[in-house]
C-alpha cells in the first residue's frame, strides 16, 4: 500500500466526499449544535474520537463479524466507546464534560460513524481506517465550526464568543434558531458544490 | 434454525465484552463523579452564601434546607440554601438558592442543566470580563415576590429563544424560596440559635398556603 493511497484515504474526507456537505451523513447533529461555532468544534472533536476508535475496532475484528449480525455489533462497538468516553469525562475532565454535556450521547446515533464503519473499515484494514477516521472526522469537524461560525455572526455578532459586528449590530436570531440551520446548511452544501465543480475539469470523475 | 442461534450466541458475546469493559470503567469511575458532584454542590452552596462559615442541614416542616451561621459556635444565622427543581425545556434543573433570613434572594447557582445547547444553555453564559453568568446575577438581592421573568411581566431579563428554560429557573427558584418561607413560619418559634431547636419544632404537616 502507498503512501499515496494513505493520503488519499485522509483527504478524501475534507472536501470530495465530506460526510456531511457531499456523503449527507450526521446531518442531526450538524443541523441541531451547530448554534455557534464552539458547539460545532465541540462536536466534531468528540464525534471524530469516537470515529477513530470505532474504526480501528472494526477493521480489527471484522473477521470475527459474520455478515449478517454485523450492524448491531458495529452500534454496540460505538454505544460502547461513547459510554466509555463519556464516563471518563465526567470523572476526569468534568469543565470539559459540562461544556460538551447532551453531544456526548448523540455521537451514538452520528449516522457519519455507523456509516464509515460499514462502509469503509469493514472493507479495510486499521491504517486506511485511520486515515479515513481521520480525514471524515476532519472534514465532519471543518464543516461543523464553518456551520456554526456562520450562524453564530449573523445570528449574534460574534465568533467563538467575540464581538466583531458592533453593539449596534441587531442580531438575526432566526440563524440560531432551527430553520437558521436548515438554510445555511443548504447555502453551504450549494457552495461546496459550486466549489466542487470548479476544481474538477469537466466530464472528468471525482 | 442454526442460522438464528450461531448469530445469536456470537452477538451475546459481543455484549458480554461490552458490558464487562463498561461494568470495570463505571466502577472505577463512578465513585469520582459522585466526589466531583458532592465538591460541585458545595462549591454552590458556599457560593451562594458566602459570609456563612458553617453549614447545617435541617429540615423544617417536610422541606429540607440548609442552614448557613457566620461562625463555629452557631451565634447568628447567616442565611438559608434551598435546593430548586424546575422542569426545563429538555431537563429538569436544579438550582441551588442562598436567602437571607429575612427571604431575599442572595444568589443562585445552577448546578445541573442540559438545555437545548446555544439557547437554553445560555443560563450559564459569562459575559466578558464578570464572574458569573448575566442571567443568574439578576436573581441576587431580589425579593421573592418579584422573581417573574419579563415574559410574565417581571423584571427578570429572559433569555432570547429561551423563555421555558428562563422561567423555569425564574419560577422554581421562586417556588422554593416560598415553601421554605411558609415551612419555617409554619415551625414556629422561627428557627432560633441551634440546631437542635429545630430539629424539635419539625412537624410533619403538610404545608397550606403560601404556595401558587
Amino acid at each position: 500500500m502507498s503512501k499515496n493511497n494513505l493520503f488519499k484515504d485522509f483527504s478524501k474526507g475534507i472536501l470530495i466526499e465530506n460526510p456531511v456537505l457531499v456523503l449527507g451523513l450526521g446531518l442531526c447533529p450538524a443541523l441541531a449544535v451547530t448554534s455557534s461555532a464552539v458547539n460545532g468544534l465541540g462536536m466534531g472533536v468528540a464525534a471524530t474520537f469516537v470515529l477513530l476508535m470505532s474504526n480501528i475496532i472494526v477493521s480489527l475484528i471484522k473477521p470475527l463479524v459474520p455478515p449478517k449480525i454485523r450492524i448491531p455489533i458495529f452500534i454496540l462497538v460505538i454505544a460502547t466507546f461513547v459510554t466509555i468516553v463519556k464516563l471518563v469525562m465526567a470523572a476526569y475532565t468534568p469543565a470539559l464534560s459540562e461544556a460538551l454535556g447532551i453531544f456526548i450521547p448523540l455521537i451514538v446515533v452520528n449516522c457519519m460513524i455507523l456509516g464509515r464503519a460499514e462502509a469503509f473499515a469493514s472493507k479495510h484494514g486499521p491504517l486506511r481506517s485511520t486515515a479515513d477516521a481521520l480525514g471524515m472526522g476532519l472534514g465532519f469537524s471543518l464543516t461543523l465550526v464553518l456551520l456554526g461560525a456562520f450562524r453564530e455572526l449573523i445570528g449574534e455578532g460574534s465568533i467563538f464568543g467575540h464581538n466583531l459586528m458592533g453593539s449596534s449590530y441587531q442580531p438575526a436570531l432566526l440563524m440560531i434558531l432551527p430553520p437558521g440551520a436548515f438554510l445555511s446548511l443548504g447555502m453551504m452544501v450549494a457552495l461546496s458544490r459550486w466549489i466542487l465543480e470548479k476544481t474538477t475539469p469537466k466530464g472528468g470523475e471525482c | 434454525m442454526k442460522d438464528i442461534i450461531r448469530p445469536g450466541l456470537i452477538l451475546m458475546a459481543y455484549g458480554l465484552v461490552a458490558g464487562l469493559a463498561l461494568g470495570i470503567i463505571n466502577s472505577k469511575t463512578a465513585p469520582i463523579i459522585a466526589e466531583q458532584e458532592e465538591a460541585a454542590r458545595m462549591a454552590a452552596i458556599e457560593a451562594v452564601l458566602p459570609e456563612a462559615v458553617v453549614f447545617v442541614t435541617d429540615t423544617a416542616d417536610g422541606v429540607e434546607f440548609i442552614t448557613g451561621y457566620i461562625d463555629e459556635e452557631h451565634s447568628e444565622i447567616a442565611g438559608y440554601v434551598v435546593t430548586a427543581h424546575g422542569a426545563g425545556f429538555s431537563s429538569t434543573i436544579r438550582t441551588v438558592v442562598g436567602l437571607s433570613t429575612d427571604f431575599t434572594v442572595k444568589g443562585i447557582e445552577i448546578v445541573f442543566q442540559a438545555e437545548t445547547p446555544g439557547l437554553g444553555t445560555k443560563i450559564l453564559e459569562v459575559r466578558k470580563d464578570e464572574q458569573r453568568p448575566w442571567f443568574v446575577q439578576q436573581f441576587d438581592g431580589r425579593e421573592i415576590g418579584k422573581l417573574e421573568v419579563d415574559k410574565d411581566g417581571g423584571e427578570l431579563v429572559s433569555i432570547t429563544g429561551a423563555t421555558i428554560t428562563s422561567r423555569a429557573v425564574a419560577r422554581s427558584v421562586a417556588d422554593a424560596a416560598d415553601k421554605l418561607k411558609t415551612s419555617l413560619e409554619k415551625a414556629s418559634p422561627p428557627i432560633e440559635r441551634l440546631p437542635e431547636e429545630t430539629e424539635k419544632n419539625d412537624i410533619l404537616e403538610t404545608a397550606e398556603g403560601g404556595e401558587e
